[in-house]
């Protein structure tokens, strides 16, 4: 049985339509193997978990609803009485504000997010109630570390915000915004919504603007259309009126000075998935592949083939076209500089290797960006490794920390490979990366460069600034060593945020 | 003899708090044991009966949720017999207890931790998707009231609901997984 069979099984089961040949077969199983008894574990306390928060029952952690069980112990013996009903609290979890069972008030912040968008909701300090599902209270808090999300607050304001973002409801109608970056629509009747960064205090007066919020750079705010109040908070300057199609940014002494008005840095509407880039190697003009995708700074991102015949480096494939290079030097370059620093990535595409067929001895990149000095972590590479046997498998290279899979990948067949690196960090210091290759996931070894010390882990950093630096190169080395890779690469999707196994089944779906 | 069952088991506060802490534990292993079965809740009411009035049995310094699982189990048989339902209903005796075992295994806090993990991964999931859950649940799983209310087959629904509720086990897996590296 498949997992996928399993798991149907299972939730079958738990819904009470297996049969009861199906049933026996399945205890039988769940009695072998340990693993899909967990799975049925799990399944069952998810089941159990749904029931009980949608069918609005209490979430029996409150002591005095328990306590009036002794109380009222007579009532129990009738199974028509519940004694939920009796309990003087029940706590409602709330879905969406058409299912609102208890309330008066509508929440103060709704969201949604796109799928493989990773946050956390804490409530406002000294509560230990956590607000609703897909909503904030005043006071509490939302951290987003891969992902977008739509935010609307009860006063019509709505908003879209990009990972990272750290931020707090302050009140219904104005949010403390400590790090992100945020597209604002105020509708006439959220006059005064008020928008709070570390160095800046914005008051709208009706209008469509956006707020760069970042540690390493100077707050900034972007007027689209209409009017707002904007003032430094490191020093004590009157407030600018900025309107349309003015943009202005913090600086060390507390002024606002004039900055480049960026409107594609901002999302105004939800995507369907995570900010990504898009190369499909359809086609190409002028030696130029289109980038496509959801991330704002695709559409301006320049990538050229490098060859002497460029639009012979694609050949037809069973998605369009592929990329095809012949480890003489052709590769693909772009200007865009790569996820900086523990910026959460995936880089999924398809790979084909002429059977057999080794790459140069320097290992170039599929993928790869960043700062290839040596004796750092500031590069983010995606390669194959290689045995002397002559076998191929994949490789997730920081620069000094590399972790290998094992699937042998130089056997002429086209396999899907996906790399991730989720930007957190393990015990002992050890980056979290994943390999996946057909769908399923590697298991890992680890396997520092010569300049590393294998009882110390260097931290992992991206570098996309320095003077070394080089933005996304596909099919040769960060290094600017010549050669390339010597294969073909198809439908290759980069991503910001690491990508859950849901979005890699859907990619393997389309093989070229 | 109220004042010894007090003491026994540290209080009636400290016994209230133990099974109000177990509540959810409980309400799953129920599920887990009586498949497809709409009487878990009657259950779970008749085993906290059962637990309240026989404080005095439970023997401090033992495993309060084995006692509560083995109670849970006799409870459900008792109900299907009462309610005139075969054994079919219940899973088998050797799965019953390697469920329990493995249930027993967990740590104390699983259940509600997962109901938390639950909320937030709800919250990830597209609006119409989550309607979709919700529904499938408010309405005792009914597939057939499910596909009149938006207007689908129950062919389409079935693999819509496996899809998610697929998604939903593996985002609480992960979102425990997150929240014990950022503890």
């Amino acid at each position: 049985m498949s997992p996928r069979e399993l798991e149907q099984q299972i939730q079958q089961f738990l819904d009470g339509t297996l049969s009861a040949e199906e049933q026996d077969r399945l205890t039988e199983l769940l009695l072998e193997d340990a693993d899909a008894l967990e799975l049925y574990r799990q399944h069952a306390l998810l089941d159990s978990s749904l029931t009980r928060l949608l069918e609005g029952k209490m979430s029996l952690t409150d002591k005095d609803n328990i306590a009036t069980l002794a109380e009222e112990r007579s009532r129990f013996r009738s199974l028509r009485t519940t004694w939920l009903a009796a309990a003087a609290i029940l706590t409602v979890s709330l879905i969406t504000l058409r299912f609102i069972l208890i309330a008066n008030d509508p929440p103060a912040l709704t969201f949604r997010s796109v799928p493989d968008t990773v946050f956390k909701v804490s409530p406002p300090v000294g509560s230990d109630h956590d607000p609703d599902p897909g909503t904030l209270t005043v006071g509490s808090s939302l951290d987003i570390s891969q992902g977008t999300m739509e935010l609307v607050l009860a006063s019509g304001v709505r908003s879209i915000v990009q990972a990272p973002v750290q931020l707090t409801l302050d009140s219904r109608n104005q949010i403390d915004l400590h790090e992100g970056t945020a597209w604002f629509h105020v509708p006439p009747g959220a006059r005064g919504f008020r928008v709070t960064t570390p160095e800046l205090d914005i008051v709208d007066l009706g209008t469509e603007f956006g707020v760069l919020s970042t540690p390493d750079d100077f707050d900034e705010v972007h007027v689209f259309s209409g009017m707002v109040e904007a003032r430094s908070r490191r020093a004590d300057h009157k407030a600018l009126a900025l309107t349309a199609k003015q943009a202005r940014r913090s600086d060390p002494t507390g002024e606002l000075k004039i900055t480049s008005l960026r409107p594609s840095e901002f999302l105004t509407t939800l995507p369907d998935e995570l900010p990504h880039l898009y190369f499909s190697f359809d086609g190409e003009t002028d030696g130029q592949l289109e980038v496509a995708g959801p991330h704002p700074h695709a559409a301006g991102i320049e990538a050229e083939l490098i060859s002497p015949d460029p639009s012979a480096l694609l050949v037809p494939s069973a998605m369009g076209h592929a990329l095809k290079l012949s480890g003489d030097r052709d590769h693909v370059v772009t200007d865009w500089p790569g996820f900086p620093g523990t910026t959460p990535r995936s880089v999924a595409f398809w790979l084909r290797i002429p059977a057999g067929t080794l790459q140069a001895d320097s290992l170039p990149a599929m993928v790869g960006w960043g700062d290839p000095t040596q004796g750092m972590n500031a590069k983010w590479k995606v390669t194959l490794a290689q045995t002397e046997d002559g076998h191929s498998f994949p490789r997730i290279s920081f620069g000094v920390e590399r972790f290998d899979g094992s699937t042998i990948l130089n056997d002429g067949e086209w396999h899907h490979f996906v790399a991730i690196y989720s930007g957190r960090t393990l015990a002992r210091g050890l980056p979290e990366v994943a390999i996946h290759i057909d769908g399923r996931r590697e298991s890992l070894t680890r396997n520092i460069g010569s300049l590393g010390n294998p009882d110390q882990v260097l931290a992992v950093g991206t570098l996309t600034n320095t003077f070394k630096a080089r933005p996304l190169r596909i099919g040769v080395s960060v290094m600017g060593l010549p050669d390339s890779v010597h294969g073909e690469i198809d439908e290759l999707y980069i991503y910001q945020g690491a990508i859950s196994e849901d979005t890699i089944h859907a990619l393997i779906s389309e093989k070229p | 003899m109220e004042e010894k069952q007090g003491a026994q088991f540290g209080g009636e506060s400290a016994f209230v708090a133990s099974l109000t802490s177990h509540q959810a534990a409980i309400h799953a292993f129920l599920t887990s044991i009586l498949p497809g079965q709409s009487g878990v809740d009657d259950i779970l009411q008749l085993t906290n009966i059962y637990l309240w009035e026989h404080r005095a049995d439970f023997q401090p310094g033992t495993s309060f949720k084995s006692w509560a699982f083995t109670t849970a189990r006799w409870q459900a048989r008792a109900w299907l017999t009462k309610q005139k339902r075969g054994d079919w209903l219940i899973v088998d005796d050797r799965l019953a207890e390697a469920l329990s075992s493995s249930f027993e295994a967990a740590s104390p806090e699983e259940a509600s931790d997962s109901l938390n993990a639950l909320r937030v991964c709800l919250g990830k999931l597209k609006e119409s998707d989550r309607l979709l859950v919700m529904s499938h649940y408010q309405h005792e799983k009914s597939l057939r009231k499910c596909a009149e209310l938006f207007d689908r087959t129950v062919n389409s629904l079935k693999v819509a609901l496996f899809r998610l509720r697929a998604a939903l086990r593996r985002c609480i897996v992960s979102q425990l997984a997150l929240e014990r590296t950022q503890s």
